[in-house]
């Protein structure tokens, strides 16, 4: 009963929640609408498809009770993009130590066909991913990625332009390298 | 998509992004929403009888504040002079900060001005400590000068060495302070400071309680914090907010009982998250909810459908009022039945509804139930 009734003060019906329900909905369809690409963000700046998916979640539940203010802005995926961000660092923060794992590198990429050497290329640049720095992630993923501009890039990032620029260079140089290995090791 | 498109890593990390698709997840809502509820649940929901609000009180820890920073080494240690500066500051007090420091690098050699004798020295030429502009402490090696070339001797020096540095200030509010010791790095003296910032309260307080919220939707989470006096001859309590960017913004509370916090509520579903405090004393619990302005934080009228003042008041008799603030709002509600022994029971409830700055309880009541989990908050809601 107790969880019956802890379920119903989220969603009632009645003369309850009226308001709450249709919040419900409009966000239910922001959330069907936005997860994929949402997700794919995520798993580039997690490098990890389990922490990806709870850091969407997370971010998504961070948004939910701000919903009918962020859905008036221009995009509300700029609002969401910089919140999974701030988890991001905030997590990393409190983890900066742990290191990665790759173990699940090769059972991840089982699920693509690799005609081209794709895996390969993919399980490198996965492997460079996780090895950048959180802010070289970001910003590499937020800009050649999301094809943001600097500007909204720095905004997202909370940071100036100039550390935007040469936390790219230096990340897009990391992965370019390790791009260049696998290709060579691939041939 | 345009130039990236073209970009080869952009074309490797869309492909990439092909991985996240094949993590096939149904409906996210249940888990966001049940996220939310876990979120506001964790203070409990419902502003229970004054021993149950009493007895969250919880004990005080001392306010702290941002007060330490430490400054990245000048240059890499082992191949060439550097200096790091670990400062500390915390206020006594309304009126006192507290600080310490500690200078750790590798300098090279030092010369007695005088004779040029190498002299057996490693570490900063000086030391100043400056609070608000005015030096409060220092230290000086005397006539020595740099001596270019010569061996990095590495040091770790603590200060104050003797008695703690315990300065006064002003007034209550923000202080910097500033600690300079410059350094010899092959023949030449290289200014290294450190600089902090650090709050003293007026009368001194506690944080009773604290909780972290993104209050005005800007995407990072805001600290909302309960500050008791710690001058017992001084009743007011505050509301504080300090906000993502580094502002803080303050109430004084109407009520010197010991409250607590719950999490916040979007109330008028305007995408701001409002402040609610409750506190109880004897048998009697009230609640306060608060409009969080980037400059103010406004404590909200309750008035009853009428017009007329009615506080957010719960009494400790099963024939009474009772006031429940959870994730839908705020209710008031009693038994319809007072003598009840089975739960969950029928009960007359009233919602409030806020709109700008006033919260007003519902004229018509509506027939809800109320449950006591063994184990958690009392929980409101449909029959």
């Amino acid at each position: 009963m107790y969880e019956h009734m802890s379920e119903a003060m989220i969603g009632p019906a009645g003369v309850l929640g009226d308001s709450t329900r249709a919040k419900a909905d409009d966000f239910g369809a922001y959330v069907r609408a936005s997860e994929r690409r949402h997700k794919r963000l995520a798993f580039l700046l997690t490098g990890d498809l389990h922490e990806a998916e709870d850091l969407l979640q997370a971010a998504y539940a961070k948004v939910y009770p701000h919903w009918s203010k962020v859905r008036t802005y221009d995009v509300p995926d700029a609002y969401l993009r910089r919140v999974m961000l701030s988890l991001r660092t905030s997590w990393w923060r409190r983890s900066r130590n742990r290191e990665w794992s790759v173990a699940d590198l090769s059972e991840n990429s089982n699920h693509i066909a690799d005609p081209a050497g794709t895996v390969i290329e993919s399980q490198a640049l996965l492997l460079a991913l996780r090895q950048l720095p959180e802010r070289q992630r970001a910003a590499v993923v937020l800009r050649h990625w999301c094809d943001l501009s600097e500007a909204d890039t720095a905004a997202a990032m909370r940071c100036s332009v100039g550390t935007v620029k040469s936390n790219t260079s230096k990340g897009l140089a990391h992965l370019r390298a390790a791009l260049g290995q696998a290709e060579g090791g691939a041939s | 998509m345009n130039t990236q498109q073209r970009d080869p890593l952009f074309e490797s990390l869309d492909r990439l992004t092909g991985m996240a698709d094949t993590h096939l997840v149904g409906d996210r809502m249940p888990d966001i929403q049940r996220r939310v509820r876990v979120a506001r649940q964790r203070k409990g929901a419902g502003l229970v009888a004054a021993a149950a609000v009493l007895a969250v009180g919880g004990s005080g820890v001392w306010q702290t504040l941002p007060s330490e920073r430490t400054a990245p080494p000048v240059t890499n240690p082992g191949t060439t002079p550097w200096q790091q500066i670990t400062v500390n500051a915390e206020p006594e007090g309304s009126d006192h900060v507290r600080i310490s420091f500690t200078v750790t690098g590798e300098s090279t050699a030092y010369a007695d001005m005088g004779t040029g004798d190498p002299v057996d020295y490693a570490g900063p030429r000086s030391t100043d400590v400056l609070v608000d502009g005015k030096v409060v402490a220092g230290s000086d090696r005397g006539a020595i000068s740099c001596e270019p070339g010569g061996e990095l001797t590495p040091y770790t020096m603590k200060f104050p060495v003797d008695e703690p540095l315990v300065v006064p200030v002003s007034s209550p509010g923000e202080h910097t302070i500033v600690v300079n010791a410059p350094y010899c790095a092959d023949g030449d003296l290289v200014e290294s400071t450190q600089t902090v910032v650090v709050t003293t309260e007026a009368a001194g307080f506690t944080t009773a309680d604290q909780l972290e919220a993104d209050i005005d939707g800007d995407g990072t989470d805001d600290v909302v914090e309960l500050l008791y006096p710690k001058d017992v001859t001084v009743e007011d309590q505050l509301l504080r907010v300090i906000w993502s960017r580094d502002e803080t913004t303050t109430a004084t509370l109407p009520q010197n009982w010991e409250g607590y916090l719950h999490d916040p509520v979007d109330l008028d579903s305007d995408g701001d998250l409002e402040l609610i405090v409750s506190a109880g004393g004897g048998d009697m619990a009230e609640g306060w909810v608060f409009l969080a302005h980037p400059d103010s934080l406004e404590r909200v009228k309750t008035v009853d459908a009428a017009g007329n003042e009615l506080s957010l008041l719960s009494y400790g008799e099963p024939t009474a009022w009772q006031t429940w603030l959870g994730a839908e709002g705020v209710h008031s509600y009693r038994l319809i039945d007072p003598t009840a022994t089975q739960f969950p029971a029928p009960v007359e409830a009233r919602k409030w509804s806020l709109a700008g700055n006033t919260l007003t309880q519902s004229e018509k009541s509506v027939t809800m139930c109320v449950s006591f989990p063994p184990h958690g908050p009392r929980m409101l809601g449909p029959c």
